[in-house]
């Protein structure tokens, strides 16, 4: 395997395990229930094409692999990992908070913690998106949400 | 016509207007394509009457067509991919100060095929749903396992990748309470999924949230602004796109249809075609106004027409189209050969919307192009926060549940992986949809045949799909082999 390649073959691997964790749930399921097709039938079907399907996948990357010429450089502009690791802490700041801060100061944070990785840096940019967030978690709660939707903390 | 009065209410009306509006720059902004803001959106949806939800999330989808030519003319940076090819010739002129007549050429294009294509939508669909409803269950099965398998052959990237991740997405669709026997499956013991994955946190977390991420790591940024100039084109321009635009109309309509063709693929079939031609005033390449009124007409029509097969046979052919597809789920409407006969109402508020929708369009696109260029000066970091705070209420807000925020998050973090293992998360929404549709078909022909397979191959429309599929797979096997060497 040549470097600059492993995407090529992490992804069928990938979905091969998929494949069989799938595969393994399934066999829980019965595949026919009294002469009728069961839960358990297409869901092995897929599960199995799957794996099969990635097998070919790894197959062809293989052969490609061996038959091609060295690649020249790795494809540049995914090196970042800042942006994707700010954006998911930000789902999970507003998943972990909102029970506890409501709507309002969730949405803030939340905003906070995405203008982190959307690559912001200054403390005004950081206020800046957390007013919007705030501003915009406001609006919507009073307008669009249900009356019920909790907008501040438990106390207030 | 009583459909056509039927969206000429004040209510429609601004929905169609906000459609096209909240598309237009959508398309003008790269990074953020019409399936995410579809997506982004579809919480909106929910207090709003199934046509209305129709008539918005439609006008978004051909928004973007319109939008994507602006920039792609000013900046050669499209905000849609079918905008690439328009930034062939449409760059040139507005680097010759011809950006305005190639802005109005581009959107007198988009209007014709916009138009055109709705009446043959209009009449195609419901011929097409009447045959379709002649069709057994075994012959619809293999039609959604033929469309599945096109969408993955044809799509851009990796048809080996694009079918696995297909079929994974039907497994995902598969999880949640069995529809035959009231049995879990795929639940892991979790009763929240027990009712299957909702598609907002699957699409939000596959295109909102990994969208985003591509696009941050990508780094793109636009360019200088080019002059826009004068918009109104004069007797040569027209007469050097009339042809072209109806060509582009004719090739975008039909292979709109089929399932997988992108309308990038119909844009750059139209200029494909128009090399055939002689221009009538510079050659194609050097800022010929052909190659901007082909492909513009032909992707606004295949945009279009490729509601056919959702419309008539419960497919949809690309992801936008699966969004619409979702939406119309989650008005508890089935999109499929019945559609038509069940909802002629909707059906006819959808076609009235393309209408009004492409004229609003040339109004918005026209005099204020200009203005959407400018959107451009936004830094893409500063929307972000914003977008992810809608999505978070959005998804949150469908059933009040906190566990489809922490689905958007798990499907954000696999997008994500999507990313970094440089493949589309497109297939695997196009199998979530169709997955269980399936089954479904797969489910009433067993019942029907007690268990007999063989009427997969007996049926002749299953046979003849089933046989189009392992040719196209030996075929495709061959060639990745044959390529590599």
């Amino acid at each position: 395997m040549r470097s600059g390649r492993m995407a090529e073959f992490a992804a069928p691997v990938f979905f091969f395990l998929l494949g069989a964790i799938m595969l393994m749930l399934a066999l829980t399921q019965p595949a026919w229930i009294e002469g009728r097709i069961g839960p358990g039938l297409f869901a092995r079907w897929l599960s199995v094409a799957v794996m099969g399907m990635s097998l070919v996948w790894l197959a062809v990357a293989t052969i490609q692999d061996r038959l091609r010429p060295p690649a020249i450089a790795a494809e540049t502009g995914y090196g970042q990992w800042r942006a994707g690791a700010g954006l998911l802490a930000a789902v999970a700041t507003f998943a972990f908070s909102l029970p506890f801060l409501g709507l309002v100061i969730s949405c803030a944070l939340t905003a906070c913690v995405a203008s982190w990785g959307s690559e912001e840096r200054t403390v005004g940019a950081f206020a800046l998106s957390a007013g919007a967030g705030a501003m915009a978690a406001l609006l919507l709660g009073l307008t669009l949400l249900p009356p019920g939707t909790r907008l501040w903390p438990s106390g207030f | 016509m009583g459909e056509l009065t039927s969206i000429l209410t004040v209510h429609n009306l601004l929905l169609c207007f906000t459609g096209a509006l909240v598309g237009t720059i959508t398309g003008v902004l790269p990074g953020i394509g019409p399936a995410a803001t579809l997506a982004l959106l579809l919480p909106l949806t929910y207090a709003l009457d199934p046509a209305g939800a129709l008539i918005m999330l439609a006008a978004i989808y051909y928004g973007a067509q319109y939008g994507s030519s602006t920039t792609a003319i000013l900046l050669n940076l499209p905000g849609e991919t079918s905008g690439i090819v328009t930034a062939l010739d449409g760059h040139k002129l507005a680097l010759a100060g011809r950006a305005g007549p190639a802005i109005a050429i581009a959107a007198l294009a988009s209007l014709f095929a916009g138009l055109a294509c709705a009446v043959f939508i209009a009449f195609a669909a419901g011929l097409i749903a009447d045959l379709s409803l002649l069709i057994s269950p075994a012959g619809l099965a293999g039609l959604i396992a033929l469309g599945l398998f096109a969408a993955a052959i044809i799509a851009p990237g990796k048809p080996l990748a694009a079918i696995t991740l297909i079929l994974f997405g039907a497994c995902l669709g598969l999880v949640g309470t069995d529809s035959g026997g009231g049995m879990p499956r795929f639940t892991l013991g979790m009763t929240d999924l027990r009712d299957g994955i909702g598609f907002m946190p699957l699409v939000m977390g596959l295109f909102g949230i990994a969208e985003l991420i591509r696009v941050l790591e990508a780094k793109q940024r636009p360019e200088r602004i080019a002059p826009i100039g004068w918009p109104w084109p004069t007797s040569v321009d027209f007469r050097a796109s009339w042809a072209p635009t109806l060509r582009g109309t004719v090739i975008g309509s039909m292979l709109g249809v089929i399932p997988g063709v992108s309308t990038v693929m119909s844009a750059l079939a139209a200029r494909g075609v128009e090399r055939a031609f002689k221009t009538k005033d510079v050659p194609l390449g050097e800022g010929a106004m052909a190659g901007v009124a082909a492909p513009e007409a032909a992707n606004n029509a295949s945009a279009q027409s490729a509601l056919v097969p959702l419309l008539t046979l419960g497919i949809p052919g690309n992801p936008v189209i699966a969004v619409l597809a979702g939406a119309l789920m989650i008005q508890g409407i089935a999109p499929g050969p019945s559609f038509i006969s069940s909802n002629p109402e909707l059906f006819g508020a959808l076609i009235a919307s393309l209408v009004v929708g492409n004229i609003i369009l040339v109004v918005l696109n026209l005099p204020l192009a200009g203005i959407w260029a400018s959107l451009l000066r936004i830094p893409f970091r500063k929307l972000v926060p914003m977008i992810i705070v809608f999505a978070a209420i959005g998804v949150h807000s469908v059933q009040n549940s906190l566990f489809d925020v922490w689905l958007m998050l798990g499907f954000g973090v696999f997008g994500w992986v999507l990313v970094r293992l440089r493949l589309e998360p497109t297939p695997i929404v196009l199998g979530f949809i169709l997955g269980p549709a399936f089954e479904e078909y797969l489910r009433r022909t067993l019942l029907f045949s007690r268990g007999d397979m063989s009427v997969f191959l007996t049926d002749p429309v299953s046979a003849t799909c089933l046989a189009i599929i392992a040719v196209g797979s030996l075929v495709l096997v061959w060639r990745s082999i044959r390529v590599a060497s």
